[in-house]
């Protein structure tokens, strides 16, 4: 209590009138006057980051990749879509190789994302590689008992590489 | 506890697993589900050959079809020989994997007669089948398959011909090291030389300092080596390489290409060059002239391809699909993606137009080849 009455008194002193002559008040400062959060840097991340780790479930995740949570993020990779629509997907595993297909090895947790598109249109299913940008989630998710990623991207915008 | 842990286990009804192991939509719960489902050994026998009668063959996974090849029991068996014999089965080529592994005498009969199947995955499949029945009758068959069209077949040939003591087939593994084959801008010769670099080096413990990914300059000393090595073995090693195995190079530039690949029926490539040629296939070509009406006829119709619009894909999802090559600007292309029962009605004609110039070309096999793997994707209304 004893330290905030200096703050109070300096707020006292701020919002009093003018009382001598003297230069006229400076005008208040151009710009928007409600209060907006800067806008999120985008941190461009390598698969290397994300798949490069020692992995084993129900374990702490190694710090380079908690780190990422809740970060805006822009990452290459190639759509993985099973059977069904191919066109507006929202929802689609994002996997680091192209080769995980019929004949491909069944991906590590590590090497996929799971991505939402939680603004806008979804994606088309293209064979080439896109870039996804949006806030990833880094953390177990399970379903019942079995694990579904460790990797979330919300994403915002995507595109084709 | 222990006691009761294990009856509860054994009572806890397999089908959800079985069912995850199978759902196409969350691939990455699949390996999961066969853990548990290899877990229970045995006793998954039963419930596995319920939930493949109740949902039918084709909503098994590949991967789940791979793991059949663990269940060695009579009847996972026998259904795997039916799977393996129905065209319409999504995974044949798994399928005889699965079995290959199962080392069944019974099966030897058809695995002989799959070393001629249409799929090129079957046919590696039952080479390995062969191999893990220590068939050794048929070897000359297998020897020949060291001339497949197919890479991979050849480099099974090969292995199984080594794992029976014969090394003449290793000069084919040496060669593939040298494949540079590519597919526009994919170096399909790189899956080739990274295979068959796995498995040579594991006979030499060296790698001779060979990095298959590295640029085709970096590759050449440790190239040298290799051949250094087989020339040890066999001086005129050059000489056993079949023709359907020798590395050729490339150079030509392409205009257009047309990529096919299903699990199911099996792939077709073709591709026009600039010299106007009508060229089939990916890693081994061959190559045959257009007429100018016949170039004209094939322009006309891919100019209604050019109509459709290409930002989207059509058909539906899976590894099965067209996939056209189209030229927009100097050395850039489009792609046209069409999943099965997706093709739009304005390409039909074009379809129609190259199977009669693929039989023109290189007979009614080929065409019928082609006939059969694009019908799939014929759109559906």
């Amino acid at each position: 209590m004893r330290k905030l009455v200096p703050l109070l008194l300096l707020l006292a002193a701020c919002d009093r009138p003018s009382t001598g002559g003297g230069n006229p008040p400076a005008p208040p400062p151009a710009g928007p006057t409600t209060t907006q959060p800067p806008p999120q840097t985008v941190q461009k991340v390598a698969w290397a980051t994300l798949s490069e780790i020692k992995y084993e479930q129900r374990k702490p995740l190694p710090e380079q990749v908690v780190a990422l949570d809740g970060k805006r993020i822009e990452i290459a990779g190639f759509i993985y879509k099973g059977s069904g629509n191919v066109r507006d997907i929202k929802e689609f595993i994002l996997m680091r190789d192209a080769g995980t297909c019929c004949y491909g090895p069944q991906a590590q947790y590590p090497h996929f994302i799971m991505v939402r598109v939680v603004d806008g249109k979804g994606v088309n299913f293209t064979r080439d590689p896109i870039v996804v940008v949006g806030t990833l989630r880094v953390g177990e998710k399970w379903d019942g008992d079995y694990l579904d990623w460790i990797y979330e991207l919300e994403a915002v915008e995507y595109r084709r590489l | 506890m222990i006691l009761a842990l294990a009856l509860m286990l054994q009572a806890e009804d397999l089908s959800p697993h079985i069912a995850r192991a199978n759902d196409a939509d969350k691939p990455q719960h699949q390996m999961q589900a066969i853990d548990r489902i290899r877990k229970r050994g045995a006793e998954a026998v039963e419930p596995v050959l319920a939930w493949v009668e109740k949902n039918g063959r084709n909503k098994m996974g590949i991967l789940f079809t791979q793991f059949l090849g663990e269940l060695k029991d009579e009847r996972i068996n026998a259904m795997l020989v039916e799977a393996v014999r129905d065209r319409d089965f999504f995974w044949r080529p798994a399928a005889a994997g699965a079995l290959a592994e199962h080392r069944a005498k019974k099966n030897l009969e058809l695995l002989r007669k799959l070393l001629s199947d249409y799929l090129w995955g079957v046919r590696a499949s039952a080479v390995r089948g062969l191999e893990l029945l220590g068939d050794r009758e048929s070897m000359p068959a297998i020897r020949a398959l060291l001339n497949d069209e197919i890479y991979d077949v050849r480099a099974q040939a090969a292995r199984t011909m080594h794992a029976f003591g014969d090394e003449t087939g290793l000069p084919v593994l040496v060669e593939s090291l040298s494949s540079a084959i590519t597919w526009f801008e994919i170096d399909y010769g790189q899956i080739a030389r990274e295979d068959a670099w796995n498995f040579l080096k594991k006979l030499t413990n060296d790698d001779f300092g060979f990095k298959p990914w590295e640029p085709i300059a970096d590759r050449q000393p440790g190239l040298k080596r290799w051949q250094d090595w087989i020339a040890k073995k066999f001086p005129k090693w050059r000489e056993m390489v079949p023709e359907n195995a020798r590395c050729t190079a490339d150079a030509a530039e392409y205009v257009f290409g047309f990529e096919l690949r299903s699990c199911q029926r099996g792939d077709f490539f073709f591709r026009i060059d600039a010299q106007n040629n009508l060229v089939l296939g990916y890693f081994n070509l061959v190559r045959a002239p257009l007429t100018r009406d016949e170039r004209a006829a094939f322009d006309r119709e891919l100019a209604e391809i050019m109509k459709v619009d290409r930002e989207v894909p059509y058909g539906m999802g899976g590894c099965d699909f067209e996939q056209y090559y189209l030229k927009v600007g100097e050395k850039r292309f489009q792609k046209l993606w069409v999943g099965k029962g997706g093709r739009p009605h304005e390409i039909d004609p074009f379809i129609k137009l190259v199977h009669g110039l693929v039989k023109a070309k290189f007979g009614e096999a080929e065409a019928g080849d082609f006939k059969e793997r694009t019908q799939f994707f014929r759109g559906v209304d």
